[in-house]
């Protein structure tokens, strides 16, 4: 067993990443991707772009965590009431203290979401609401077209995981999950089928950055 | 007047002329909730009832519903 105390940090790096490509970990360090919302979506793709050792990941979600969202959202019964943000940053140094968080605790507008994410090669839609969801990727297409958009619709209640689709829906955009199954109809949320949605989100994001096209 | 949506050539009346007179037409009431680009070029909500469509436009609409 390796005493992790006695190695350095680009030690660990190698060691944590020495089950992926060297080719492709050392693309997916030098990205950059944007997630839009911190929640059952956004904590997920984190995690996992995090773990594939992306180098940085700008993460905007003006929300705190709450006893609601733990039956899906990656966060613990301790970070109650602290910004989401905050706890993600948290739970991802825990395992890699390499990936370079960008903390954004500010509401997400047309306004001010081309600066917020300026620079990322990918961004994540990981936000709540359908009028959100339109507003975000609207205004990402319209004043950043070159880059790509990974959105997300249609996660709620409990059919099938396997309904979950990617869609490619023009150049640069690419809608993810059955696309019907609404949040606000009472279906509800379940850790599995958002997660499937988020991991889909993530894997399609990693495979962008690889130059790969779904 | 054929438009081009999401990929099939549907057929309209010639008294649409706006993208919001389309989307009410397609039965779309909640306008905040759509994404839509013609010929490539999103559109904004702010323009929908100022945008034209004209005959063989390529429309894409993604209708979005809640969660994440």
């Amino acid at each position: 067993m390796i005493d992790i105390n006695k190695i350095s940090e680009d030690e660990y790096a190698e060691l944590f990443l020495s089950r992926q490509p060297i080719e492709k970990s050392k693309i997916l360090k030098r990205a950059c991707v944007g997630i839009a919302g911190a929640g059952g979506l956004g904590s997920v793709v984190a995690e996992n772009l995090a773990r594939a050792g992306v180098g940085k990941l700008i993460v905007a979600d003006f929300d705190r965590v709450e006893p609601s969202n733990l039956n899906r959202q990656r966060f613990s019964l301790s970070q109650l009431g602290m910004l989401k943000v905050a706890a993600l940053t948290e739970n991802i140094k825990k395992f890699n203290p390499f990936t370079e968080l960008v903390e954004i605790s500010e509401k997400i507008t047309s306004s001010n979401c081309v600066q917020i994410f300026e620079n990322c090669h990918v961004i994540a839609e990981c936000l709540d609401r359908a009028e959100e969801k339109a507003m975000f990727v609207s205004s990402i297409r319209k004043y950043a077209p070159d880059m790509y958009v990974a959105a997300v619709s249609g996660i709620a209640g409990i059919n099938s995981g396997s309904e979950i689709l990617i869609r490619k829906l023009s150049d640069k955009l690419y809608i993810i999950g059955d696309m019907k199954s609404d949040s606000e109809k009472g279906e509800g949320l379940f850790a599995t089928r958002v997660g499937i949605a988020a991991s889909m989100q993530a894997h399609l994001i990693l495979r962008l950055i690889l130059g790969e096209e779904d | 007047m054929n438009l081009n949506i999401n990929g099939q050539i549907k057929e309209f009346s010639e008294e649409i002329i706006t993208l919001e007179d389309l989307l009410l037409n397609l039965n779309i009431k909640k306008l905040d909730r759509v994404a839509v680009e013609i010929n490539k070029e999103i559109i904004e909500l702010s323009v929908f009832d100022q945008t034209a469509v004209c005959s063989n436009d390529c429309i894409e609409i993604v209708s979005f519903v809640g969660g994440g």
